[in-house]
């Protein structure tokens, strides 16, 4: 949730000072500036590279060579996004202007500076994942005038995996729709409630581009748009977009951060003195329940096994420990050495399929398995809006890829170094996959914790059914 | 006459001496390390031992090989084909001495031997029928024979990766996907060579950061080079992909007498997720590797590595508050492994431990 704290300010100022986004405030402002300089460039750039692009005589190109060009491309963006994100974890003096603007600049570069060579047309898909195309990025460049500035620079943030986790990306949704709200004017001859729902898919359908929809961003723009489609045609405009605004911070308030203080209160009791608690990676809510149990004098120590690429772990361990608790860093590859000292096992989510599957941050299922085997509980974290109607049985028909490039890095520091693989692109045989998902069977899975009460997986379709009837 | 004699048997002993200082100085430093070249580094040691030795009894030798083997063993006492190598040359001795002792005493000497198993009691019989004429006196003699067993072990350890290999067509069907997390053995990359000579098919690699980033990645290389589909996954993907894999084929560090094994980091998990989705376990290990000890402490046997690559020092405020931990090892239970292919054969976990009598001797499993 502290995450969220840029697009808050991003977002044009938004009324709602959350406590933990201080530190991020003054940065943001920074960034906020820097951001507006560099669109502003691009939108000049972006006008007479149209110019010539149209005036090209389109070749005899194939049409997949030139898909995949543009899928290098976008991974090379990736690629920089990711260091960038290095930078950032790495050493938080680094003015998070600065970094943006660079990420901003190489994304212009690789939508122009084509360097366009033979071995961009080795497939370097893998067959398995071949059906998850989900390198259609594009650029700030290609946006249309119609896309809001707000919604501009979350999609560069969630790209260079700035905002990451699910319940950060959908409260900086939310919050950058109620920018777009604010600045909406229905157009003469529509009402509201039929025009702002197109304009928002405009918006989402951009938003898409940087990375898919998570399930919470999903379950909150499907409300959104019922809201949008019950506002009365007789209230006026103004009126009615203050009651979205409105709107929309009750439901941040009451699904994300209230739902966390209650999903706190239901796990802190499961630690006790004396207890080794592992968790995977970084779960904001996960991190809460820690402190507060910390804070509440309970003795115990974490350990936190973590993965590459994103080393999420690393930023929760140091918060952990900034608060005085005692804790254990592991990468996931020494996961059985650890395994063996916990007591319990808490995880958060991205998402909980109807199935009870969990679909969570690639490790999840490892993790939730070696406990399994140890007899160690597996608790689940997460706010019912995490529970998706959708039913899943493998982590293959649905995933999302991430950057292939991001493998190529063998440090585990903040400076990338890329090892024996950085001419990986030429070998024809050579592939790289980097799946950002897993799915963990319920069988693996203790209980799971929501605001609405403890429930086994198997009960998830009980509360999406129960929450429909409301 | 005497004294020159003597004179250079003190010179040579003194030339034994260091070369055994230096080779516990390799160890130690890790100028030697990784069961393979430990392995053919113990034997050819002991070769030379062998050679400069003098005894009158059998038993002279064995005591002196034993004292040499500790000094060895206690140098990296992870390293456990150390310790394996000297067993099998102490077997060796042991089996020579027998048979030699067995002609000169004639039939009657058999029921003085101690009787292991109905496999030796065939064995001794057979061997006894054919050189009861050959060897008489044969005290003197021994040392070549003893010398060329021990040069016919050095070249089982140089043959045993290429014997594995002649197995891998019987383990790979075509179009099949294939997943290690083994990178760092030699093996396994001879045996995926080889098979991809007569087979198609894919191999998934898992990274096992920190440690072995670089080999794996290597490793991905040249298989790609020799023209299998190599695909790079990281660790923590191994369970999603798990459900498309056909075989996990693993190479060791060591095979404990349980039928357990020792192998890089990651791979107890990589099991235990093969387990969870009925994919069958190929381990492919020299008999070299087969060490006569049963994992009573499994973690004693886990060695701990520098932190430094799992939490860089530059974030040292970190480093200072936060335990690191970076285990080498990892400790797979037998219950894990479907399949041993060695150089004798494929084997399942629960024979491994006829396979350590056939290899050792008992007297011998503590040096």
């Amino acid at each position: 949730m502290p995450d969220a704290g840029a697009p808050t300010s991003a977002s044009k100022g938004s009324n709602k000072p959350a406590a933990p986004a201080k530190e991020h405030a003054s940065e943001s402002q920074d960034a906020k500036a820097a951001r507006k300089a560099e669109k502003a460039a691009r939108r000049a750039q972006k006008v007479t590279e149209q110019g010539k692009a149209t005036a090209k005589p389109s070749p005899e190109a194939i049409a997949l060579a030139r898909a995949q060009k543009r899928q290098q491309q976008q991974q090379q963006q990736q690629g920089n996004g990711s260091q960038i994100k290095h930078v950032r974890t790495g050493s938080s003096s680094v003015p998070s202007g600065a970094t943006t603007g660079a990420n901003a600049s190489s994304l212009s570069d690789g939508n122009f500076g084509i360097s366009g060579s033979g071995e961009d047309l080795l497939d370097k898909r893998v067959s398995l994942f071949k059906h998850l195309d989900s390198t259609k990025r594009s650029g700030t460049a290609d946006a249309s005038k119609d896309i809001h500035p707000a919604i501009l620079a979350l999609t560069l943030q969630i790209a260079s995996y700035t905002v990451i986790g699910s319940s950060a990306r959908c409260m900086a949704t939310l919050q950058a729709f109620q920018a777009v709200i604010r600045d909406y004017r229905t157009p003469a001859g529509t009402t509201l409630s039929r025009n702002l729902t197109n304009h928002l898919s405009k918006q989402i359908d951009f938003l898409k581009t940087a990375r898919p929809l998570s399930v919470t961003m999903g379950n909150a723009i499907r409300w959104l748009k019922q809201e949008i489609s019950i506002v009365s045609i007789d209230v006026s405009d103004q009126h009615a977009r203050d009651t979205l605004i409105e709107k929309i911070d009750t439901f941040i308030r009451d699904k994300i951060e209230v739902a966390d203080r209650v999903i706190v209160q239901t796990a802190v009791p499961q630690i006790s003195d004396g207890d080794v608690a592992l968790t995977f990676a970084r779960s904001l809510v996960i991190e809460q329940i820690f402190l507060e149990a910390h804070a509440c004098g309970i003795q115990f120590s974490v350990v936190v096994v973590d993965s590459r690429p994103f080393y999420e772990g690393k930023e929760l361990v140091r918060r952990l420990s900034n608060a005085g608790l005692k804790c254990e860093y592991v990468l996931i590859s020494g996961l059985s050495y650890v395994m063996s000292d916990a007591t319990t096992v808490f995880l958060g989510a991205h998402a909980v399929m109807s199935n009870g599957q969990l679909y969570s941050r690639v490790g999840t299922a490892l993790v939730a398995m070696s406990a399994k085997r140890k007899n160690v509980p597996v608790i689940v974290c997460c706010e019912s809006l995490k529970f998706s109607k959708e039913v899943q049985l493998d982590s293959v028909t649905f995933n999302e890829l991430g950057s292939p490039d991001d493998l190529v890095n063998i440090s585990s520091g903040s400076t990338p170094i890329s090892g024996p693989l950085k001419d990986w692109r030429t070998l024809p045989n050579l592939k790289l996959l980097n799946i950002l998902f897993d799915l963990t069977p319920p069988e693996y899975i203790k209980k799971i914790v929501t605001e609405v009460g403890s429930l086994p997986a198997s009960s998830v379709p009980v509360i999406l059914r129960e929450y429909d009837r409301i | 006459m005497s004294s020159s004699s003597a004179h250079t048997f003190k010179e040579k002993e003194r030339d034994l001496n260091t070369h055994i200082e230096s080779f516990i100085a390799q160890m130690k430093r890790r100028q030697i390390k990784g069961p393979h070249d430990v392995a053919i580094a113990t034997a050819q040691l002991l070769l030379r031992v062998v050679s400069a030795a003098r005894w009158t009894h059998i038993d002279q030798l064995i005591l002196q090989i034993k004292v040499v083997g500790r000094r060895l063993q206690s140098a990296q006492p992870r390293e456990l084909t150390c310790g394996n190598i000297v067993r099998r040359v102490l077997a060796l001795i042991r089996e020579e001495s027998e048979d030699t002792s067995d002609s000169e005493s004639g039939d009657g000497a058999n029921n003085s031997l101690l009787i292991t198993s109905m496999f030796s009691l065939l064995q001794t019989d057979f061997d006894n029928g054919n050189s009861s004429d050959n060897s008489k006196g044969a005290k003197k003699d021994l040392k070549p024979y003893i010398i060329e067993g021990i040069q016919e072990l050095i070249d089982e350890l140089r043959n045993s990766s290429e014997s594995i290999a002649g197995k891998s067509v019987e383990m790979i069907h075509e179009n099949e996907t294939i997943l290690t997390a083994t990178p760092n053995s030699n093996t396994v990359l001879k045996f995926l060579l080889r098979a991809a000579q007569k087979r198609k098919f894919t191999v998934l690699i898992a990274e096992v950061f920190p440690n072995d980033i670089e080999v794996a990645h290597r490793f991905s290389i040249k298989l790609a080079e020799a023209g299998i589909e190599a695909t790079v996954i990281t660790d923590a993907m191994v369970y999603s992909i798990m459900g498309r894999v056909g075989k996990v084929i693993l190479g060791t560090c060591a095979v404990l007498a349980n039928g357990g094994l020792l192998a890089t980091s990651g791979t107890e998990m990589i099991c235990q997720c093969a387990k969870a989705h009925r994919t069958p376990v190929v381990v492919c290990t020299g008999i070299y590797k087969l060490s006569p000890m049963y994992p009573f402490d499994t973690e004693s046997l886990v060695e701990v590595g520098d932190t430094g690559k799992v939490l860089n020092f530059e974030d040292g405020s970190l480093v200072e508050k936060v335990d690191v931990v970076n285990p080498l090892f990892d400790y797979v239970p037998p219950e894990l492994v479907d399949i041993y292919i060695t150089n004798l054969g494929g084997f399942s976990p629960s024979f491994m431990y006829r396979l350590v009598l056939d290899n050792y001797r008992q007297e011998d499993v503590k040096l």
